[in-house]
Parts: C-alpha cells; sequence; structure tokens
C-alpha cells in the first residue's frame, strides 16, 4: 500500500486520538482524586457541543467567547455534579457510587434530548473547510484545530499539575487521602475540583470534534467509550498514561479501519481494551512504571 | 420461621399470584407486558447476584441477553436444530462464553468488570450487527420458530406466560439456595472485604467468575426466550437503553435481596409501556432512579416492603423471648 494511505491513517489516527486523549485525562483525573469512574464523563462532550452551537446560533456569540464559555458553564456542572450527587454519600461503597455516575449519565443524556430535541446538531469548522497537502496526504484545519489545541490544554494541564500548589495538593491527595488531609489539603475541594476540570476536558474534546462528527444527543456516549477505552489502555489515574492511551487508540481504529475493515474499527479498539485489561492490568504506561494501580 | 423456609414459602405464593393471573385478565396485551416481565426477572436474577452479593457491576448484560437470543436464533434457523435444543444450549454457551472472559478478567479487584464487561458489550452489539450472514444484520433474523410441547405451540402471549414464569421461579429458586449456602456467605464476604476473604484461604476470583458465567447463563437464558416468544430478534433489542434498564431493575427492586428482582421488573415493564410514547421521560426516571435509590434507599423497594412487613408483623406478633437476631448481613 502506498505511503499516501499510511500517512493519511496516521493523520486521522493522531486526530481522533487527542480526542480520546482528552476524554481519558477527565476519566484519569477523577480516577485519581476519588478512585471512581465517571461514568457520566462522556456526557460532558456531548454538552460542550451543544452548548456551544447553542451560544452561537441562539445567542449570536462569537467562537471565540462561546466555546470558553460553554467549557465553563460544564465544568461547573461538573463540579456540581460531584458536591450533590457523590460528596454527601462518601460512606457508600464504590460500587454505588459509580452506580449514581450512571445515573447521572442517563439524566444529562436524556435531558439532552428534552433540551436539544433527537436530531443532530452542526458546528461549522473552527477555520475553514479547504484542507492542507502533507506529502500526498491531507489534513483539514479542523484536525490541525484538534491537534493543536489538544497539545496546548495538554501542556497547560501537566504545568497546572507540576508547578502550582493547587496542583500538587491534587496529586498529594491521589496519592494519599488521609496524609493529605493531615497535612491541611482540603481533600473535599480538590475532588470538587477534579470533576470540574475532568468536565472540562470533556467539553473541550465535545467541542473540538463536533465540526466534524456533529453534535447528537447520544455522542456521549461514544466519547465516553472511546475515552475510557484509552484510559484503561493508558493506564487509568496516570496523566501520560491517558495522552499515550489515547493516541494508540486512535492510530488502532485508523489502521484498523483502513486495513482491516472499517465495520470493526471500534470492536478491534475494544477488543484491545480487553486484551490489556487481562495481560496488562495497569494498562501500558502503569507495566512500564510498574506502579500498577487497580481500578 | 427459618430464612429458607421463607423463601420456599415465597416461591409459592410467588407461583400461587402468577398463575391466577392469567384468569384475571386474558388480554394479550397485558399477558405480554407480564411475559416481558417474567423474562426481565431471569436476565436481573444473575445480575442481582453479581451485583447485590459479589459487589461486581457488570455493563455487558444486555450483550449475554443478546447472546443467548442469537444462539438460539441462529442454532434453529441456520441448521434447523428444535427450539428445545436451542433454549437449552443458549444458556450452556452464554455462560461458557462468560466464564472465559471472566477468568482472566475477576482475578482484578474492584471495577475492572465494569470496564471489560462494557467493551465486551459493544463488541458484541458490532458483531451482531456486523455479521450479517448469521445474524441477519441490523435487519435482525426474522421467522425463529415458536416452542412446542408436542403438537401445542406457545405461539401467543398467554400460552407462552406458563412457560416464562415456571423458568423464572426455577431461576430464582437457584438464585436463593445459592445464596443461602457457602457460596453467598463467600459472596458476601467478597462483597464486603475481599482482602479478609481471600486472607482466610478463600478462592475468591473463581467465586466471583462462577457467579459471572451463571449471572450470564441466566441472562442468556432470558434472550432465548425473547428469541422464541417474537420470534425475531435485531441489534436494537440489546442496545445501551436495555442495559440500563437491567440495572435499574436490580437497583430499584433491591439489590441485596434476590427478590427485589421481581419487583423490579414488573415495575420497570409497566413504567416503560406506560411511557411508551415518552422514551426521553423513561430514561430520565431511569437516571433519577439509579442516583436516589442508590442514595436514598440502597435496600431497594423489596428493602422497603420488608421493612414494613417487619414493623406490621412486629406489631401484630409481639417477638418470642428466643427469636433469632437479625441476620446482620442481610440487613444492611
Amino acid at each position: 500500500m502506498a505511503t499516501e494511505y499510511l500517512l493519511q491513517f496516521f493523520i486521522s489516527g493522531i486526530t481522533n486520538g487527542s480526542i480520546y486523549a482528552l476524554i481519558a485525562i477527565g476519566f484519569s483525573i477523577t480516577f485519581s482524586a476519588t478512585k471512581l469512574i465517571n461514568f457520566a464523563q462522556g456526557e460532558f462532550g456531548m454538552l460542550g457541543g451543544f452548548i456551544t452551537v447553542t451560544l452561537l446560533k441562539q445567542l449570536g456569540l462569537p467562537l471565540i467567547v462561546a466555546v470558553p464559555v460553554a467549557i465553563c458553564l460544564v465544568a461547573l456542572l461538573g463540579g456540581l455534579m460531584e458536591r450533590v450527587t457523590l460528596r454527601p454519600f462518601r460512606q457508600a461503597s464504590h460500587l454505588q457510587l459509580v452506580t449514581i455516575t450512571l445515573g447521572s449519565g442517563v439524566l444529562l443524556k436524556a435531558l439532552a434530548v428534552i433540551v436539544w430535541g433527537k436530531d443532530a446538531t452542526f458546528l461549522a469548522a473552527f477555520s475553514g473547510e479547504e484542507p492542507l497537502e502533507i506529502a500526498g496526504a491531507t489534513i483539514t484545519p479542523q484536525a490541525l484545530w484538534i491537534i493543536g489545541t489538544a497539545l496546548v490544554a495538554v501542556i497547560l494541564l501537566a504545568l497546572f499539575y507540576a508547578r502550582t500548589a493547587w496542583g500538587k495538593a491534587t496529586q498529594a491527595t491521589a496519592m494519599n487521602p488521609q496524609a493529605a488531609d493531615l497535612v491541611g489539603i482540603p481533600v473535599e475541594t480538590v475532588s470538587t475540583v477534579s470533576f470540574a476540570v475532568a468536565a472540562g476536558m470533556g467539553a473541550l474534546a465535545g467541542i473540538l470534534i463536533a465540526p466534524i462528527t456533529a453534535v447528537h444527543f447520544n455522542t456521549g456516549t461514544f466519547l465516553g467509550l472511546k475515552g475510557f477505552a484509552a484510559a484503561s489502555l493508558g493506564g487509568l489515574g496516570s496523566f501520560p498514561g491517558a495522552i499515550i492511551g489515547g493516541l494508540v487508540l486512535g492510530l488502532l481504529e485508523a489502521f484498523g479501519a483502513g486495513l482491516i475493515s472499517s465495520g470493526y474499527k471500534n470492536a478491534i479498539a475494544l477488543t484491545v481494551v480487553i486484551l490489556v485489561l487481562m495481560l496488562r492490568p495497569g494498562g501500558i504506561v502503569g507495566s512500564i512504571l510498574g506502579n500498577v494501580e487497580e481500578a | 420461621m427459618t430464612p429458607r423456609r421463607k423463601d420456599y414459602l415465597g416461591l409459592l405464593v410467588l407461583l400461587g399470584v402468577m398463575s391466577v393471573v392469567p384468569l384475571i385478565t386474558d388480554q394479550p396485551y397485558q399477558l405480554n407486558l407480564f411475559v416481558m416481565a417474567g423474562i426481565y426477572t431471569i436476565i436481573c436474577v444473575g445480575l442481582n447476584l453479581l451485583i447485590g452479593y459479589a459487589g461486581q457491576m457488570s455493563l455487558g448484560q444486555a450483550a449475554f441477553y443478546g447472546i443467548g437470543a442469537y444462539t438460539t436464533a441462529i442454532l434453529t434457523t441456520k441448521f434447523g436444530a428444535p427450539a428445545w435444543l436451542g433454549l437449552s444450549l443458549a444458556p450452556i454457551i452464554t455462560g461458557a462464553l462468560a466464564y472465559l472472559i471472566g477468568t482472566p478478567i475477576l482475578r482484578l479487584r474492584g471495577l475492572s468488570l465494569a470496564m471489560a464487561s462494557f467493551a465486551f458489550g459493544e463488541i458484541m452489539l458490532i458483531l451482531f450487527a456486523e455479521q450479517t450472514q448469521w445474524t441477519g444484520g441490523v435487519m435482525g433474523t426474522r421467522s425463529i420458530p415458536k416452542i412446542a410441547l408436542g403438537t401445542f405451540e406457545l405461539d401467543t402471549p398467554g400460552r407462552f406466560y406458563y412457560l416464562v414464569w415456571i423458568l423464572a421461579v426455577f431461576v430464582l429458586w437457584i438464585a436463593l439456595n445459592l445464596v443461602r449456602t457457602r457460596v453467598g456467605r463467600v459472596l458476601r464476604a467478597v462483597r464486603d472485604n475481599e482482602d479478609a476473604a481471600s486472607s482466610l484461604g478463600v478462592d475468591t476470583a473463581s467465586f466471583k467468575v462462577a457467579i459471572f458465567a451463571l449471572s450470564a447463563a441466566f441472562a442468556g437464558l432470558g434472550g432465548a426466550l425473547y428469541a422464541h416468544y417474537l420470534s425475531f430478534v435485531s441489534p436494537d433489542s440489546f442496545n445501551f437503553f436495555v442495559n440500563i434498564m437491567v440495572i435499574v431493575i436490580v437497583i430499584v427492586g433491591g439489590m441485596r435481596q434476590v427478590w427485589g428482582v421481581v419487583l423490579g421488573a414488573l415495575l420497570m415493564v409497566w413504567l416503560g409501556e406506560f411511557l411508551r410514547q415518552y422514551k426521553e421521560l423513561n430514561m430520565v426516571i431511569y437516571g433519577l432512579a439509579l442516583i436516589l435509590m442508590v442514595a436514598f434507599m440502597p435496600g431497594g423497594l423489596f428493602g422497603v416492603v420488608e421493612q414494613l412487613v417487619g414493623r406490621v408483623s412486629r406489631i401484630v406478633l409481639p417477638p418470642s423471648p428466643n427469636a433469632e437476631p437479625p441476620n446482620e448481613s442481610e440487613a444492611t
């Protein structure tokens, strides 16, 4: 097969992989802070897309304003979800809390149908549709937006966790909540903020991909599934793992669809997830670093 | 009364109530709902054991339901197997498949089963839709034969009703017996503290795998019944909505008691019918039910019923001085 094709698969893999990575980071942040898998994570992406479209079309806001506003609104919702549906029930088992997040996801999906209806909505590409050509393969401006924005978001987030006091407090909480609490870190606020950041990341992913896949009430299931797969592939709770997991998943899908069959694109990725869970439960990164953390 | 006697009494009461239903109503429309509730009871009994007793979340139950349905659909329409053979092989094949997947996954603690079963469920949905030569793809498989006893075809809701509820009672009987034996005690120990259980020498993983396989086998049986009842299966019958519905049935009915499933299944099937035109509203209720029940009524509706019955019986029959203390693990 010609190299242009392989390059094309690579570009499409990295593009989708960046989206998966953003959502996987969301899963990992909430998992680190609370040891919970948030099954509503994908819905934040769906909400981000819908809210942006509404802000653009109903309120006539420019894109540069609508996107940050939508992200902030969804982040607020994520924080609120933690405060209202999870924190008061901390004494409940993990299974129960995860069931609550599953309920929140179903609720958000249902409310989206009621507010925005069952039809898909479209968001125009951020800067035109004219594809660029690189070595025989094409790349759309939106794909560049996705890869670029994801990269910036990841760098900012990494700096936030490594450099700021708040980021370090979050890391401490992830390592040992009791000890963090003892040294005066507001552990509860950390988990609220973690949910908010995760929701914001999800919203960003949903907005970035909206011009490519359209926004639909079911978008959240698809985003959640992919992000979840990426997070478990990379190692749940690991920040670099989420990024690597996302990119690997995107590439697997793109090459799987191109070289094997597009109907099985999703099945290929999911099979890899099951295999990783069976053989390397800590995920790719967890296995390399040896800090296998069980979900 | 010993717990085991209570179970048998409960099963007899259920059989009694369920055999009276067709005498009260012979409308196929209503009997159809009872048949569906029976099928959902069978699917959810295993899930109830898995969630409530083993403390494991499976998000792939709809997939096992589908595997059961497609197993018998393929066996009967492609290989000409008789319906009863498909019906009996479906739970065995589904259970065996779950055993194979569960063995490596359930060595892990925590929520790994939720992740793996979620991925597995999605893969199965894709296979149902893509393996057109076997499953008929998104159009589904038609003309699956009806189950017949000799020349008596179970081709109406009224006739199918008895088969479904006899099997539902049978499945409940297995589950009730199981939770009263060592298996049930081990599962509760795993749920409450897996480390403690395994340090006492219990091979916790194999118990979890066994119950996962059993729950899948029950779901497979439910799926096979569904296939023969409707004579038609398509991937749409096993989608995300169904997955949520079976979890809602277990949570709303009461996850710490096998009986809760019957209550949950009847309630949710009726609710679904009532809100037929308003599927979004149905989803809103599912979402709220999951959040609110887990948060405020972890014992589910059956837990509430049980408390009420307990209160009434304490007023009516004052406790005898040498009464058994309440079983702690059951009450929490």
